[in-house]
């Protein structure tokens, strides 16, 4: 027990152990036990890495639960932020959407890095400076602390993150079902496990390392199989990023001889509902705005020792983002490239080839000889998006050991950020209702055992909307849309108030409030009648405006209204202008 | 320098930044990308893809980095010269 408790207190000696352990075991069950066991290990034992990490850094005090001590420093935020921002949508899904739309999936790329470059200057600095916890509490103390601002902001919080997070169990039980045959639904379960229990030790505090870690491995998992392609591909020169036109201009011959739209041609498929370069441009911008509105991430910032510390925070953030959103398109030209190397075989013998067999039943690509001439032509071969990340080893015959550890990174990626929503979530319960409206003189450790209570019962309930979503598939496409609708909200309720909070003194609390329901009651009605109920969208000028490019109506509608109820009503009081001028202005060292 | 209000200077430079990045964001994140696909089409630069495919997919990211890091850096400046007035004045 002595020697256990010995590695325990010092987190590095115990994470070193927990990762000798991990290999010896992958090790062993790889030589003893064969493929699927070592599979099954990979996959398990990097949450028992994950978890001796968080047990290590265990602390029971609001400033470890909630800020971290605001001790991280900015790199390490950085990678964390990457994480927690980087979702099983990321990971498993976005190479897939460029390898199916091409240029016109190009919005999530730009979409979801530039908003970092926006956030570092307009927002991050800022809010880590005002020195309060969490978001709906500085949206608090920028409406004279009135109590409703707060509250409107924690609805606007748990509509985002609960969707959110639900999407991102979901993307662990596709895990889990699609590389280890284990029920999808036990998957989600695991999941939650997982994931609370990492908060579950000093929430922000272990879960920060913990994403660290996280990060290292679903980067190093993105791009092994890539860079073995690129190899095989002779892309390797000295990155695949400086020379995947070669494969992209030969994608485009073999695309124009089959009389196909080229992959890389702008406009040429709809994104969201929407067409044409109007709603690509809004569709980029509304990511780009709602990214600063999103709790989980704004939260990161909160844990950096000081508003300078904040500044280059996010610069790291979209460093380390970056690693994974330059290397998407080279993933995406690959698969593509792989697959048009089928067109024109005899359907026969496509069917024959090694990762074509083994892919086909689980329905990801489908073969279909509709015109009986017993060739394969482009539109007889169709393919799912995520297959393009999870199914690249088997395409360049990797051994067989690659494609644990892409599931482990996706599951990595899945679970970092299920992490960072599921405990935003609990901290808008503890501190901003039951602290803020209920028990305000609550004890710091009741506070950080009802969190606690608090991230389990949150976990279930996103587990139980999750089994839905893997019981009926129309229901997963629904959770799927909703994350990037998110997007929508985030920009449509929080990301204007913080903005115009920071830069716009005469910004009062009925403006802020005011602004936040109009914003929503913009955006909410046109996601659902377009976006559920398939109504026609919106046109300007002949194109077709998407329910993610609604959002930037959104942005502004909120924008407006704040500006004109506040110049309507009266200017807040000195305390608030105070609180102004001080997230404005860099600590006195 | 001294006798000036440093917030009130600081404010000042503050807001000037933030409309020279504001100008530089959106240069980055929505000026390019009008012409883009148009002027940029079919033109290949050695092994890259087509530029108007490589400008959203890479070179726009890059740039984005490279704009933080710049404000960063920059706003060290301004910051370091605030607590200097700071200092003086309280002496």
């Amino acid at each position: 027990m002595g020697l256990v408790s010995n590695i325990m207190s010092d987190p590095k000696r115990a994470t070193g152990t927990a990762l000798i352990v991990y290999a010896i075991a992958i090790a062993g069950s790889a030589v003893a036990l064969g493929s699927y066991i070592a599979s099954l290990v990979i996959v398990v034992g990097s949450l028992f890495v994950y978890f001796v990490l968080a047990l290590s850094l265990r602390r029971a005090t609001v400033e470890a639960f909630y800020v971290a001590e605001r001790r991280i420093p900015p790199v390490i935020n950085g990678a964390a932020t990457a994480a927690d921002w980087m979702s099983a949508a990321s990971y498993l899904s976005m190479a897939g959407t460029i390898a199916l739309l091409g240029f016109d999936a190009l919005p999530y790329i730009i979409g979801w890095t530039l908003g970092y470059t926006l956030m570092s200057f307009t927002v991050a600095p800022f809010i880590r400076r005002s020195d309060t916890y969490t978001v709906p509490e500085f949206i608090e103390a920028r409406a004279g602390h009135w109590g409703p601002a707060r509250m409107v902001a924690v609805v606007m919080l748990f509509i985002m993150n609960l969707t959110y997070l639900s999407a991102q169990l979901l993307g662990v039980g596709v895990v889990f079902g699609r590389f280890l045959g284990i029920p999808a639904t036990i998957g989600v379960f695991v999941g939650v496990l997982g994931t609370v229990l990492y908060s579950w030790t000093s929430g922000w505090r272990s879960i920060t390392w913990v994403q660290f870690l996280q990060y290292i491995f679903l980067i190093s998992m993105y791009w092994t199989p890539v860079l073995i392609a690129s190899y095989f591909l002779g892309l390797f020169r000295p990155l695949p990023h400086f020379t995947y036109g070669e494969i992209v201009g030969s994608l485009e011959s073999r695309e124009l001889a089959y009389g196909l739209r080229a992959w890389t041609e702008p406009f040429a498929r709809p994104l969201a509902a929407g067409t044409g370069q109007l709603n690509w441009i809004m569709s980029a911008v509304l990511l780009m705005l709602g990214t600063m509105g999103l709790p989980h991430i704004l939260i990161r910032y909160y844990t950096v020792p000081s508003m300078r510390a904040a500044r280059y925070s996010v610069g790291w953030s979209l460093v380390f983002i970056g690693l994974l959103y330059v290397t998407a398109s080279i993933y995406a030209a690959i698969a593509r490239y792989s697959f048009s190397q089928l067109w024109g075989m005899r359907v026969s013998d496509a069917m024959e080839v090694e990762w074509v067999k083994k892919w086909l039943p689980t329905g990801l690509i489908t073969i279909r000889d509709a015109n009986n001439d017993g060739i394969l032509q482009p539109a007889e071969l169709t393919f799912h998006g995520d297959i393009v990340v999870v199914g690249m080893p088997d395409m360049f015959g990797m051994i067989w050991i690659i494609s644990p550890f892409v599931a482990m990174g996706g599951l990595a990626a899945a679970i970092s950020t299920a992490d960072g929503l599921l405990l935003a979530m609990s901290t808008g319960v503890t501190r901003d209702i039951y602290k803020r409206f209920i028990n305000p003189q609550v004890s710091e450790k009741s506070e950080v055992w009802l969190a606690r209570i608090i991230l389990w019962i949150i976990g279930v309930i996103a587990a139980i909307l999750a089994s839905q979503a893997v019981a009926d598939p129309r229901f997963a496409i629904y959770v799927a849309l909703l994350v990037a609708w998110a997007f929508v909200f985030a920009a449509s309720s929080l990301t204007p108030i913080i903005m115009l909070g920071i830069f716009w003194k005469r910004l009062n609390r009925y403006g802020i409030v005011a602004g936040m329901i109009v914003g929503m009651l913009t955006a909410f009605p046109y996601v659902l009648l377009v976006g559920v109920y398939n109504y026609p969208p919106i046109e300007i000028a002949g194109q077709k405006i998407g329910t993610i490019a609604w959002g930037v109506i959104g942005f502004f509608a909120n924008l407006i209204t704040a500006i004109i109820v506040s110049l309507a009503t009266k200017r807040e009081g000195e305390e608030v202008m105070k609180f102004v001028d001080k997230c404005r202005t860099p600590e006195i060292r | 320098m001294t006798g000036k209000d440093p917030y009130q200077w600081y404010w000042k430079r503050l807001s000037r930044v933030t409309v020279v990045w504001l100008i530089i964001w959106l240069i980055i994140a929505v000026i390019i990308e009008i012409p883009n696909p148009y002027w940029f089409r079919g033109i290949r630069i050695g092994s890259l893809p087509p530029l108007h495919w490589y400008v959203p997919a890479f070179i726009v990211i890059v740039a984005g980095i490279i704009a933080i890091f710049a404000y960063a850096a920059y706003m060290d400046r301004v910051d370091r010269e605030f607590l200097k007035m700071q200092k003086e004045r309280e002496v």
